[in-house]
């Protein structure tokens, strides 16, 4: 796979649309999910990963093989986004009313539907509290399990900048989550007893 | 005050680097009694595992069909950006030119006889010196002829034909490709 994408990357390279489209296989979920969790909208995120894919397409030429062409993907979409957010500033809309990507499930019951949509809104109300390249580190570091030096890549930030920023939007999204469940927070904890800190 | 004396618990909880031995202690120890920071610990923790448990989305299925057809779309509307744009540069060169051409003839158009006549005079002017110097030409060519006899008149072109021979093979002997050898 590694070696059919270093063909696919070379003669990307050279203007050939066929290996992109390879390539966008290969890359299209982690794109689509990274624009959707930072716009949170199906319509936007997919035209988001379109643009993301055309404007790297465009810029093969300048691409510098010896970086990982994930990051440098990536990087495309989250300052796509980021743009896109400070442009329009989205606008607040009802928790109902969102729109969800459909995820493939073996058996896809109405409960697990009800739960699954849930579970996003919970997802997006803590990615919501978040300046949008704030956003876009915590989406890396939690999806794709970047580390610090590559979200630093990714979005043109220093290490300590990388470190300040996920500190603070880990602490923005634990108050936000306090605030959304107060009475089961608490619930929780005295159920439990002592809280254990996730640093163990 | 109070702010104060969450901070440096606050910061572990919220750091991902590891505790040494005795300050995991000092924050257990904290944690048993401090409610602001046992809740935010578990807040974390709920927080880190609702995201670490959500899904990588796939988008909705053909997206690389979108894609080149997009990419189609975008070709497209390049190449007619760039037909209009010719276009419009190839009507203002040729609207230009002939606003130029109109502010230069229109005198010509408006009052045609003295432009007419100055025309005639440049004619006549012109064919009068070619005759004069036709005429300068033949009497020095006259008198040459009869400077010499016809021998040496054939002489003296054989000499310069010769020359002339001389000068075209010394000229293709030079300009001939080297061979380079390497």
């Amino acid at each position: 796979m590694q070696d059919n994408e270093t063909v696919w990357l070379t003669r990307a390279r050279k203007g050939d649309a066929e290996a992109f489209s390879r390539l966008i296989e290969l890359y299209q979920r982690p794109v689509y999910n990274l624009c959707y969790r930072m716009l949170n909208d199906g319509g936007d995120a997919e035209d988001a990963a379109q643009e993301t894919f055309l404007r790297a397409y465009k810029s093969m030429k300048e691409y510098d093989p010896n970086r990982p062409f994930p990051t440098w993907l990536l990087s495309i979409a989250a300052h796509y986004c980021i743009d896109q957010i400070r442009k329009r500033r989205m606008a607040v809309v009802s928790m109902e009313d969102l729109p969800y990507p459909e995820i493939s499930d073996d058996a896809p019951g109405p409960e697990s539907t009800i739960s699954r949509k849930e579970e996003q809104g919970r997802v997006h109300a803590l990615l919501e509290t978040l300046n949008p390249t704030d956003r876009a580190a915590v989406v890396m570091y939690y999806w794709y399990d970047f580390s610090y030096d590559e979200i630093g890549e990714t979005l043109s930030l220093s290490l300590s900048a990388v470190k300040s920023r996920l500190h603070r939007a880990r602490l923005s999204m634990a108050q936000e989550w306090i605030n959304q469940q107060p009475r089961a927070g608490t619930a929780e904890r005295t159920r439990h007893g002592k809280a254990q800190s996730p640093a163990f | 005050m109070a702010k104060l004396n969450h901070l440096p618990f606050e910061d572990w909880l919220l750091s991902e680097e590891t505790l040494t031995q005795e300050e995991a202690g000092r924050l257990q120890e904290h944690l048993q009694g401090c409610e602001v920071c046992s809740m935010l610990a578990l807040a974390l923790s709920e927080v880190d595992r609702e995201l670490r448990a959500a899904p990588v989305l796939p988008p909705v299925a053909g997206f690389v069909n979108r894609w080149q057809a997009r990419l189609e779309a975008e070709r497209q509307k390049l190449h007619r950006r760039q037909t209009f744009f010719t276009m419009l540069l190839s009507i203002g060169g040729a609207m230009f030119f002939f606003a130029l051409l109109a502010i230069v003839l229109l005198p010509v158009i408006l009052s045609p006889w003295p432009v007419l006549l100055a025309l005639v005079y440049e004619l006549t002017s012109t064919f009068s010196f070619v005759s004069v110097i036709g005429e300068a030409l033949l009497t020095v060519l006259r008198a040459l002829f009869d400077l010499f006899p016809v021998t040496q008149w054939a002489a003296i072109w054989l000499a310069f034909a010769g020359l002339g021979a001389l000068w075209v093979v010394a000229l293709h002997r030079l300009t001939l490709p080297r061979r380079i050898i390497t």
